[in-house]
Order: C-alpha cells, then structure tokens, then sequence
C-alpha cells in the first residue's frame, strides 16, 4: 500500500493557530536507554508528589475504613507483641529481672518500630501486584505505590510512638531525648522500609513466590531485632548482626529508657546501613522498572 | 514502510522516532498468553539468557509526527498493534527501540475510573482519580464543582463508590477524565461506555479539547466517532504504519482491506454430538459488494454469503436444508434466520461430494454493530445434521455504503424502510 506522506491536515477548529508558547512547555523523551529515563524519574517523582499524597490518604483511609477500632489497632498490636515477649522472655532472663514494668519497655522499643517496619514492608511488598490494573493503565513514577506505604507508615508510628512515650512516663524513665532521637531514628526505619520494600515489591511484580518470602524474612527479622543484643556475641556474628539498621533503632531507643549511654557506633553503622539499603532498593527497583509492566 | 511525515517543522507535540516494541516469547510454548510467554522469556533473561526466547515485534519502525493541536486517530485490527502503541505513548511501557518526544503534559485515558477505590467515597475518587490522571491536587479542587456538576451525582458524594450503580460510576469517573486540562490526551475506547446521551456529552468534551488546541490521539473501533473527531488518521498494521493521512481517506480504504483475519476454519470447528458425521459445514465466507473476502461491511453495503459443504459419509444424504442465523456477538442473540428450503433449495449431498452456496443481501437492512453467523443443516422437521454456532463474526460499520445514507434514527439490530403517505 502506497504510503501517504500527509501532513497537511488542518487543526480541527477555530483557535488552534495561536502561536505555541513552545519555551514554556517541558519536552519529554522516552527510550530505550535507561540511563536517560533514570534522571527523567527523579524530575517525575517531584512532579507527582500529589499522587504520592494521595495515595498515602488513599492507604491510610481505606485500611482505617470499615473498622471498629480504626487507629486503635496500631496501638494494640504492638502492645500486645510487647507484652507477649516480656511475659515469656523475663522469665528466660532476657530484657532484665527488674520491675515489669521495664521489662515491658524494654520490649516495646523495639516491637514499637519493628511492627511499623514490617507492616511497611510488607505491605509494600505486595503493594505493585495489589495495584497491578492502575499500573498497567496510567503511568507515574513507579515508587510512588511502594513509597506511600512506607509514607503511611509514619503515620501510623507517630500513633505507637504516643504508647512508648505514655510507658515510659508511666516508669518514670522519659527524657526529653527520647522525642529529639525519634526523628533520626524514625528516618532510619523508613529508609530501611523503603530500601527493603521496594526490593521485594518489584522482585514480587515478576515472582510471586516473594509474597511467601517476605512474611518469613520479617519473622526472622523481628528475632533478630527484639532478642538479640550487640555485645552478646562472638566478633564476627555480632560485626553481622549490627548491620541490622532496626537493631540499631532498637538498642537506642533502649538506651534512652534505661539513662544508659548511646552506643553511637552502633547507631552510625545502622545509619549508614539504613542509607546503603534504601539506595540499593531504590536502585534495583529503578533497574527492572522498565519491565514492570510486561511481566506485571 | 515507514510512513513519518520527516518535518523540520518544530511545533510537533509528540514525535516517535523509530519506535519498536519487541515481546519475548517462551520457547517452544504455545502462545496463548503473551504474559506467560513473557514471563518464560524473562525467566530466561535472568538467568543469563540461556532460554532462546522468540521475539514478537508488536510495533516496529514507526516514525510518527503530530502537530500541536492536532487530533490523530489510529486504527488498526486487532492485534496490529494498537494496544502497544496506546501503552508506549502513554509511557507505560518504554520502547525497546527509537525514541518517543512530547512536549508539554501528557495524560492518557485507558479506561475511566482508574484506580477508584470502592471504599472511598465519590468526594475522595475524584481527588484520588484525579491524581492518578496527573493533575494538581488545588486544579481538582478548582474544578470539583464542575466536574460534580458534570456527572451528576451530586446527592451521592459522599458515599463509598461502592454503593454506586453502574452507571453513576462511569458518570462520576468520566466527569473527572473530562476535565483534565493536559497539552496532549491520549485516549482510548472510553466511549464505549454509558448510555447514548452520556457518550454524546462525552464526545462533546472530547471535541472541545481538540478545538481547544490541545493535542489528541484517539484510538478507536468507533469509524464515525473517529472521522469526526480527527482530521488525520495512522492506520496499524502488524506493528507498522500501514498508512497515514486524511482520516477519512484512511478509513475508507481501511473498510475497503476489510478485516479477514477474524476467520475460523468452520471445518475444523468443534461440533456438538454427532454433528457433522453425514454432511457438514467446511466453509464461510462473507464477500464485500466487490467480490472481496472480509468481515467488515459499510452500512446498506450489499453483500454475499458462500455457504460450503462437504459430505464424509458413505450414503448420500437427501433432504438437506441451509440456514442461516444471524446473531447480536454481543450476547449471542439469536436476530434473523433463513433457510434454504423456503426458497426451495433443498439439497442432496452424494458422499465425497463438496458444494458451494451462495446467499446474496442486496439490500441488508442491519444497522451499524458486531454480529455472527450460525450455519446449521437439517434434514425434516426437527433433525439437525451439522450446527456451527457464531462461525463469522462481521461488523457493520457506521459508515454508509456509497449511494446509501445512514439513517437519522436507528434503534436496534435492523433499519425498517417503509414507505410514508399521509392517509
């Protein structure tokens, strides 16, 4: 069939002849090469920063929704785990043999940001599959859907965070450094949130067997977080076991509760983890992102 | 066959450079869900490629330029392609190779009511959807009166969507789509849904963005929708530009291809019981008023139907008589029906024997829409001896035939032409 080389069609109504304001108007470049799409995304997510928003009021709203409790469940939860593990492990010797009252605080800093965490991630981790069809219909920067369950989460953290502080005051062990040190340690938790779930997310895109894997990683997870203490150990296992960036949040938080002093190396080395994971997560989500919609 | 118009001009809004679009197939599977195809290809591309995966081309070399304010449609078959196009300019996939532009904003409408939420309420949609479609939380806001207004249902803004009759929900969801304020939409069938008047306003809308001179690609099944909402037309075929320029001109010569590939191989078709055994349907073809194989007729456009059949049996087979259904594809509605016998054609197939009918429509009355041919053979009253159920499919464009002019009102599956006198 012969081509057409047309060109000639005239715009289709009055108006149309104004002259284009072309300066004003972004040009946008799509290819195949990814490096250019990757400084393209950054400019995106800025650019979508009220679809992450509402996203965020979407998740918070609609998990709210419908239930009887609403934002009491952020509270009991980790109340509850707290609980659970004072009952048991003060008996085996862990988290002190002082009132129970501390042993309940000792517990419930870590379970208050380790069940924040592992909500985020995962949620996060199913967070492309739950939102395949908008994903597969509209575009915007993919991280957005991973990131505001990671946003959300924060939200729901300020709510547990009120229960640490009501502890703490109740034992008498609250220092106003405990809200200064929740902001550097409440970033820490997301961008390790963020780092983890967004490596699960777009891995769970293609392999579903992720949605298996992540419950059992955070189980893992929260014994390693709540139980164990850095200097419990031999050189080796504990150099691993610090690398934990919520094992770090965990004995800080500790440390602040008890009036013992801030094991800074430890709290850095969970910074600088926390940093590596959220870059890495980011990055290889970035990395498969293209294809996301071909294996969704 | 590259088809771009290589302009020097520079108030191109969207501008496609070589673009292609390649799927990875599993080897050796069959190919009856390119996700699973997809999934085994990219297996294998992780694990160091070791898989020879088959790769599908569904788009490849185009080059494409649409001007600021112009309105573009693209046609093509199923399976041309379409669908990839409509997903790389929209940017939810990348090209695998060339390069897509645009300058200014781009939203694309898919479908409408993307990403609602049954649990929120319509009040929170119509911020969520809104976001979703790109605009700023303070323009929803702006407009969020008019886009009630526009759909409606402003008694129900407060309740979870899922509540919602259908109906309401598509109202509230294109109210939305309608007011998004972008350089350049990209827009799928989303016509085809609501009642009559609803698409009417619709269309409206979609003609005020065009006269607006922002810049649209419509991609549709809707001919009439489409010439006259576009002045330029790209027609796909096989992932290429089969043809690009006036849309009229490229409609016309897109119903003139017809669309033969929607064939099925009547003879091979499953049959139910023993259907088939003595005589049996082994072809269907529907031809244009100029002799053409195909499925897709203009409106009043004459045509024929050649009814083959073949008889496996070893006796003869007396007593035969054709018919022909006529079906709404939609539901399978059984619509019209004729048999062979009532114009005293009655056949009798002598074993081996292979025999060709032809059916002449010179003046069908079948309005615009999707139907599908059921053959059946029977012998006496009630003895079926061959049924094929939906053998063809064919549409009926809007579109008149030349000499016939589509009607001003038309409701259901036929025009009625009687003659009018005052009495």
């Amino acid at each position: 069939m012969a081509a057409t080389p047309s060109q000639t069609s005239a715009p289709s109504g009055p108006g149309t002849e104004a002259p284009p304001p072309e300066t004003t108007l972004t040009e946008t470049v799509i290819s195949s090469r990814p490096d250019r799409r990757f400084v393209q995304a950054l400019r995106d997510l800025w650019a979508y920063r009220d679809l992450f928003a509402a996203f965020v009021r979407r998740d918070l709203t609609v998990r709210y929704r419908q239930t009887a409790l609403g934002i009491v469940w952020v509270v009991l939860q980790p109340l509850a785990t707290g609980g659970m593990f004072a009952a048991i492990f003060r008996r085996l010797g862990v988290g002190g043999d002082g009132p129970v009252l501390d042993s309940l605080l000792f517990f419930l800093a870590a379970v208050v940001p380790w069940m924040s965490f592992s909500s985020a991630v995962g949620s996060c981790a199913t967070s492309l599959e739950s939102n395949a069809n908008l994903i597969a219909k509209v575009y915007f920067p993919r991280l957005c859907v991973p990131g505001a369950y990671v946003a959300g989460s924060a939200v729901d953290y300020g709510f547990a965070f009120l229960v640490l502080v009501g502890f703490a005051l109740a034992a008498g062990a609250f220092t106003p450094w405990l809200l200064v040190a929740a902001v550097p340690l409440l970033a820490m938790q997301l961008l390790t949130a963020a780092g983890v779930g967004t490596f699960f997310a777009i891995l769970d895109a293609q392999y579903r067997d992720v949605k298996y894997v992540v419950p059992f990683v955070l189980m893992i997870g929260m014994f390693l977080t709540v139980l164990v203490r850095p200097g419990q150990w031999g050189e080796t296992a504990g150099m691993l076991l610090t690398l934990n960036p919520m094992l770090a949040i965990a004995e800080t938080y500790r440390a602040l509760l008890t009036g013992n002093p801030v094991d800074w190396a430890l709290a850095c080395k969970g910074a600088v983890v926390a940093c590596a994971v959220f870059v890495g997560g980011v990055w290889f989500f970035r990395f498969r992102e293209s294809r996301l919609v071909d294996v969704l | 066959m590259t088809n771009g118009p290589s302009t020097s001009r520079g108030d191109w809004a969207v501008q496609l450079r070589g673009v292609g679009k390649c799927y990875r197939l599993g080897a050796g599977r069959a190919h009856d869900s390119l996700r699973e195809g997809l999934m085994e290809g990219l297996r294998g591309l992780v694990r160091g490629s070791a898989t020879p995966g088959e790769t599908f081309w569904a788009v490849r070399g185009v080059d494409l330029d649409v001007a600021r304010g112009e309105t573009l449609g693209i046609i093509g078959r199923n399976g041309a392609g379409k669908s990839t196009m409509l997903k790389l300019l929209s940017r939810i996939t990348p090209p695998t190779e060339g390069e897509i532009r645009y300058r200014g904003r781009l939203a694309s409408l898919l479908e409408v009511g993307t990403g609602f939420h049954r649990e929120l309420t319509g009040r929170e949609n119509v911020f969520l959807n809104g976001a979703i479609l790109g605009m700023r939380r303070e323009e929803i806001a702006r407009r969020f009166d008019e886009i009630v207004a526009f759909s409606g249902i402003e008694r129900f803004l407060d309740t979870p969507v899922k509540f919602y009759s259908s109906g309401m929900y598509v109202r509230l969801a294109f109210a939305v789509a309608a007011h998004l304020r972008t350089d350049i939409l990209v827009v799928d069938e989303v016509l085809a849904v609501g009642d009559a008047a609803f698409q009417k306003k619709c269309l409206g809308k979609m003609q005020d963005a065009a006269t607006d001179g922002r810049t649209v690609l419509f991609v549709s099944h809707n001919m009439t929708a489409l010439q006259r909402l576009c002045a330029r037309a790209v027609w796909l075929e096989e992932g290429r530009i089969e043809l690009a320029g006036d849309a009229a001109d490229v409609v016309r010569r897109y119903l003139e291809r017809g669309r033969t590939d929607d064939r099925v191989d009547v003879d091979a078709a499953e049959r139910h019981g023993t259907h088939g055994e003595q005589v049996r349907v082994c072809a269907c073809v529907l031809r244009s008023s100029g002799g053409d194989e195909t499925t897709a007729l203009a409106f009043g456009e004459p045509f024929t139907l050649e009814v083959t059949l073949r008889c496996p049996a070893t006796e003869p087979v007396e007593d035969i008589s054709i018919v022909v259904g006529i079906d709404s594809w939609a539901d399978q509605t059984r619509l019209a029906s004729c048999a062979s016998e009532d114009r005293g054609l009655i056949v009798r197939m002598a074993p081996g024997e292979r025999r060709r009918f032809v059916l002449n429509f010179d003046d069908p009355c079948l309005a615009p829409g999707n139907y599908a041919i059921t053959l059946a053979l029977r012998t006496g009253r009630q003895s079926i001896l061959d049924r094929v159920p939906q053998c063809l499919a064919f549409e009926v464009m809007d579109v008149p035939h030349p000499g016939r002019v589509l009607p001003s009102f038309l409701a259901g599956a036929f025009r009625l032409n009687p003659e009018w006198e005052e009495g």
